[in-house]
């Protein structure tokens, strides 16, 4: 009896200390992916108060199928490529840099790592002023501003994967930091008296046991950027976005429910971005995660 | 093959002193134990050998050569880690080939000799596996394989049989030695055993505190020792040392008088007692016993004189005596005689 009660009491407790995470999980993410999946299937009313309208799957294949979505999967397409692997290369680079016995080491991997910690307000921010045609460095370079970077359809996405690229390598090079610190010192040894040159310790031992960490910064950095719209929101704009070709499908989302509210399109739209991360995460660890090296 | 010197060697990590001044030689061919309990400085020594370390001042000479600024992958020697440091993402067979392919060893010199050296290992049926799927024993085994494949002029090791249980251990010691013979490579194995160094080296050079206190073979160094750090590091069970007063031709210990032959010595000393010179009686030195270790066909007994500790051994069929208990001993050899202040030997 004294046994039964302990145990409830012990349930009630652990149920205790669960409940705020859970709640919130519930609030901020279950709720919202299954109501999700109720929106998609009905046409948004015209106005407020006004029923909504049985759409079945017609909304969810005639938004797939649009110019719009084509373009934007087009743009976070192009910028997960032009973010994605310079970042894990540089973070790499970096992190191999910074972990160096090197007096005033801290001070780099203090700066290194600051750019994870910054809001994309504040990256919009610096490489707003940078790209000012007026205030910023490219006249200053001699390149031609007129029209602006941020205006031109040619450079407009690259200077969006600039301020990402600049966030994403703090994060990879924290990552890649965290990762080198952990590789047992003594096979790095033993690889130098075993007569491998630094470069060839690096490849044939440092980068095999990197691997998983490698790995995951790809992976985390893929979902990360088929999410981005914040440096889009903030130097472009909704209405120029599409003109300049950086009208990601996150950042489509983003204008179906505050612009222009659509919230059965931005619906159809957060589904179809669903499936096509969990379809190349899969393919990641379908294809990729076979060369990683787990055994330590 | 190469000779290794240590020329005043000092090693210093901040204001922390590791190594001071170390002068030490190892021939060529020999088989040296480094031996010491921990933070005494052996591995660090070790370390500078094989380039992972750099001399804080004084010249390290391999086959002659000052090598204090090469690079470690330029030594040319072999080092076995205590944890064994294999490659976990390569098969044993690409392990042991890693040092050859690094000097560009064609594809076939590299088989014949990873075959040859499987085969003196007894490797040679788990040349397919990783890391991961071989026993502690068969990890130490790829490491040693690892180690020869390349020929070396000298080989490190670093306790490389710590992580292996006692049987292993034994037949593991008896395999190197007989490898060492064989290649006849220089080496020198860091150990804090003095088991393993007694019954490895040809010549153990003995550390504490970044000192070197003594070179010699294990018997030079059981039965001749320089100071008391020795006397109660080497043997096992360790020399007894009891403090006494030496009185002309006689010696007083624990209020007991017994004739003594040392000449040199005088006044406060501290005398060193191996298990083989001392034994019960029923009368002499009074001890008040600790405990008994009842080790099969001998027993040790443990007692204390005065402040200082005796281990006298017994037959396993005498009656135990019990803890508390009063006993008695008789020295029935000649003790070592040390300083009783600087701990060094004073005679014979």
């Amino acid at each position: 009896m004294t046994a039964l009660r302990q145990r409830r009491r012990e349930s009630l407790l652990g149920l205790g200390l669960v409940a705020p995470a859970l709640i919130l999980l519930t609030v901020f993410l279950i709720y919202p992916f299954f109501k999700n999946f109720t929106l998609f299937l009905y046409h948004a009313p015209p106005y407020p108060g006004l029923p909504s309208k049985w759409a079945g799957l017609s909304q969810f294949f005639d938004t797939v199928t649009s110019t719009s979505f084509f373009d934007g999967l087009k743009a976070t397409a192009l910028y997960t490529v032009l973010v994605v692997p310079i970042g894990v290369f540089l973070g790499l680079v970096l992190a191999v840099a910074a972990h160096q016995k090197l007096k005033g080491m801290a001070i780099y991997r203090t700066i290194f790592a600051t750019t994870a910690v910054s809001s994309v307000a504040v990256a919009a921010i610096v490489f707003g002023t940078f790209m000012n045609p007026v205030l910023g460095l490219l006249p200053w370079l001699g390149i031609d501003t007129n029209p602006t970077i941020l205006q031109n359809p040619t450079w407009a996405m690259f200077a969006m994967a600039i301020i990402g690229l600049w966030q994403f390598i703090g994060l990879s090079f924290i990552l890649f930091s965290a990762g080198l610190q952990s590789l047992p010192e003594e096979v790095l040894e033993a690889a130098k008296l075993d007569g491998a040159s630094p470069t060839k310790a690096f490849f044939t031992v440092t980068i095999p046991l990197l691997s998983p960490t490698i790995f995951y910064v790809f992976t985390v950095g893929v979902i990360a950027a088929m999410f981005t719209f914040g440096q889009m929101d903030l130097l472009i704009g909704p209405g120029a976005s599409s003109a300049v070709h950086v009208n990601t499908l996150a950042y489509q989302i983003y204008q179906y429910v505050v612009t222009q509210p659509n919230p059965g399109v931005a619906a159809c739209i957060s589904i179809a971005l669903f499936i096509l991360t969990a379809i190349v995460t899969l393919a990641n660890f379908r294809f990729l995660e076979r060369r990683v090296n787990y055994d330590v | 093959m190469a000779s290794v010197a240590f020329n005043q060697v000092t090693k210093k990590f901040g204001d922390t002193s590791v190594l001071n001044g170390l002068d030490l030689e190892v021939a060529d061919g020999e088989f040296l134990v480094l031996l010491g309990p921990s933070g005494c400085g052996k591995t660090t020594a070790l370390r500078m050998v094989a380039g992972l370390e750099t001399p804080t001042s004084g010249t390290l000479t391999i086959g002659g050569n000052v090598v204090n600024d090469v690079a470690p992958q330029h030594r040319d020697v072999a080092m076995v880690f205590q944890n064994y440091a294999l490659y976990p993402h390569l098969s044993v067979a690409k392990n042991i080939e890693f040092p050859l392919r690094q000097r560009d060893v064609s594809a076939e010199v590299r088989a014949k000799k990873v075959s040859e050296v499987a085969a003196m290992l007894g490797l040679s049926e788990l040349l397919d596996r990783k890391p991961r799927q071989l026993s502690g024993g068969q990890r130490q085994r790829v490491a040693l394989a690892r180690a020869i494949v390349r020929e070396p002029v000298c080989f490190l090791m670093d306790e490389p049989l710590s992580n292996l249980d006692a049987t292993l251990r034994a037949r593991t010691r008896s395999e190197i030695v007989r490898l060492q013979h064989e290649l006849a490579t220089t080496t020198i194995f860091v150990t804090h055993d003095q088991v393993e160094a007694m019954t490895m080296g040809d010549r153990i050079a003995v550390l504490n505190a970044g000192d070197l206190q003594q070179v010699g073979t294990p018997t030079e160094l059981f039965e001749n020792p320089a100071n008391v750090f020795v006397a109660s590091f080497i043997g096992n069970p360790g020399m007894s040392l009891l403090s006494a007063e030496v009185e002309g031709s006689k010696l007083r210990i624990g209020g007991a008088v017994t004739p003594f032959g040392g000449a040199g010595a005088s006044g406060a000393v501290t005398v060193g007692v191996r298990i083989d010179g001392v034994q019960l009686s029923s009368s002499g030195i009074a001890a008040i016993c600790d405990g008994v270790e009842v080790l099969g066909a001998e027993v040790h007994v443990l007692a204390h004189i005065g402040e200082d500790q005796i281990i006298v051994r017994q037959v396993a069929s005498a009656a135990r005596p019990k803890i508390g208990e009063q006993i008695f001993v008789q020295l029935t050899t000649q003790p070592l005689c040390f300083d009783a202040v600087t701990g060094l030997r004073v005679t014979p």
